[in-house]
């Protein structure tokens, strides 16, 4: 194989990886009832909760493969940035994992007919589950996407306008996040879902670059 | 890969083998003393009359969380020469199993430390003790499925298939790998759907493949090391 053609492999395949990370967009939906304070006393079905989990499940093994696929190429431009994003992938798959594991044992508890004192203990572990899910997919994809894009962005893999967005999307996410956690807004109003709206279009618009042009010539790949 | 001497590849395929071995041994040394907790439904009364022994299967169960990171490192070369992003994907996920086995020893030891002070307490106040332990305990048995059993079925249809197309064990071995892989990911799954109990007999059998390959895959990494010529080939 040619490094031409691996080159393309790789660009390929992180495309697809990070079109699949769009997937756990239902479990804003599936992990309705959970949040119900009733949930835990109520006959509720717990299938979309298993089915939001193993959704988030692959959304954390594909951010690894995104990161890993890239790896070989942005490690010419800057090994140790290149290693630093595998690292936080598998930081941010940690947390989503951790998260995940809270709604499971809540499930588990639904399923043992469980008392109202478990109540407490459900809403604790679904509130772990949104403060995780604030470190996991607001606070670390921030990070993430700071580092590719300013790894995109001196390689000129691909179009710089496209590497700005992850640079100007990841700072927003990060107001987002802290503005959340410190109250001034809402988890789950709009204003918070709109601060992450630059690194979704970023993420969504890298994975059609990808998979359609793949990456530009340049120092690092070989031109034609 | 940097030239490495015939030797020095026997010597990383040993303490591959040497890893593969003492996280199974670990793991089931780790079970074996959990077993007050594991087993029995008043296990704050058994956790605080056994504190060292859940203690002692803690340590057993870090030892076998280093073995399994110790796999991927010792193993990364060999994979990194066949393909470096399966072989750095390989590293992470088994990274992440470990996570699980960390969250599920951090439970164990809070159920400890938790019923060394359910004891003391009169009868109103054990029934909250009675749900938080039981969500400690249950936080434990859903590690076990997500590590142990997923992630494990993950990690090694990685491998087995990245050693399948480079050559780097007999493709019998191989295979045995990616079958017992398939077979312990549909376990875990059906675990998730409560199609199947943690706790039964039928998951010991589902498990038995891959326990039985990584055994094989030790002793032959142990006593023959990797496939020279599948080393010389992607050089």
């Amino acid at each position: 194989m040619t490094t031409l053609d691996s080159h393309r492999k790789n660009s390929l395949t992180a495309g697809i990886l990070y079109l699949l990370t769009f997937v756990s967009i239902p479990t804003l939906s599936l992990y309705g009832p959970v949040h119900d304070a009733n949930y835990i006393t109520s006959s509720a079905s717990d299938t979309p909760i298993l089915i939001g989990g193993i959704l988030e499940i692959i959304v954390a093994l594909t951010g690894i493969g995104t990161a890993v696929a890239l790896y070989p190429v942005l490690k010419k431009q800057n090994e140790g940035m290149a290693l630093g994003l595998v690292s936080s992938r598998v930081l941010e798959a940690a947390t989503i994992f951790a998260g995940v594991m809270f709604l499971l044992t809540v499930v588990t508890f639904h399923q043992s007919a469980a008392s109202a004192e478990a109540a407490v203990t459900s809403r604790t572990l679904v509130t772990m589950y949104d403060r995780m899910f604030l470190i996991g997919q607001s606070f670390m994809p921030a990070i993430n996407d700071l580092l590719l894009g300013f790894l995109l962005y001196h390689s000129r893999l691909v179009p710089r306008g496209l590497s700005l967005i992850g640079i100007i999307g990841g700072p927003v996410l990060l107001m987002g996040t802290f503005s959340v956690l410190f109250g001034l807004i809402g988890q789950r109003e709009p204003l918070a879902a709109l601060s992450a709206v630059p690194v979704a279009v970023f993420e969504f618009s890298l994975g059609i670059y990808l998979v359609v042009k793949g990456f530009k010539p340049t120092d690092g790949t070989p031109s034609n | 890969m940097k030239t490495l001497s015939p030797k020095e590849h026997k010597r990383n395929a040993t303490a591959t083998g040497a890893f593969f071995i003492t996280a199974t041994v670990t793991a089931i040394i780790g079970v074996i003393l959990y077993d007050p907790i594991l087993l029995d439904p008043n296990y704050l009364i058994t956790g605080v009359k056994n504190s060292n022994q859940i203690v002692l299967g803690a340590i057993f169960e870090s030892i076998l969380a280093i073995s399994a990171v110790g796999t991927a490192l010792m193993m990364y070369p060999y994979l990194k020469n066949f393909n470096e992003s399966w072989g750095l994907g390989y590293v992470c996920f088994r990274m992440l199993e470990t996570v699980f086995i960390l969250i599920g020893i951090l439970s164990m030891l809070a159920i400890v430390t938790f019923s060394n002070e359910y004891v003391k307490l009169g009868p109103s106040e054990m029934q909250s003790f009675q749900i938080t332990a039981k969500l400690l305990k249950t936080t434990r048995d859903w590690t076990f499925v997500l590590g142990p059993h997923f992630m494990l079925g993950v990690n090694t249809f990685i491998y087995s298939l990245i050693f399948f197309k480079s050559k780097l064990v007999p493709k019998q071995l191989s295979i045995l790998g990616i079958t017992g892989a398939v077979s312990i990911f549909i376990g875990s799954i059906l675990e998730m759907f409560g199609v199947i109990s943690p706790s039964s007999g039928l998951i010991l059998v589902i498990a038995l493949p891959i326990a039985f390959y990584e055994m094989i895959l030790a002793v032959w990494l142990i006593r023959n090391g990797f496939n020279w010529n599948a080393i010389i080939n992607e050089q």
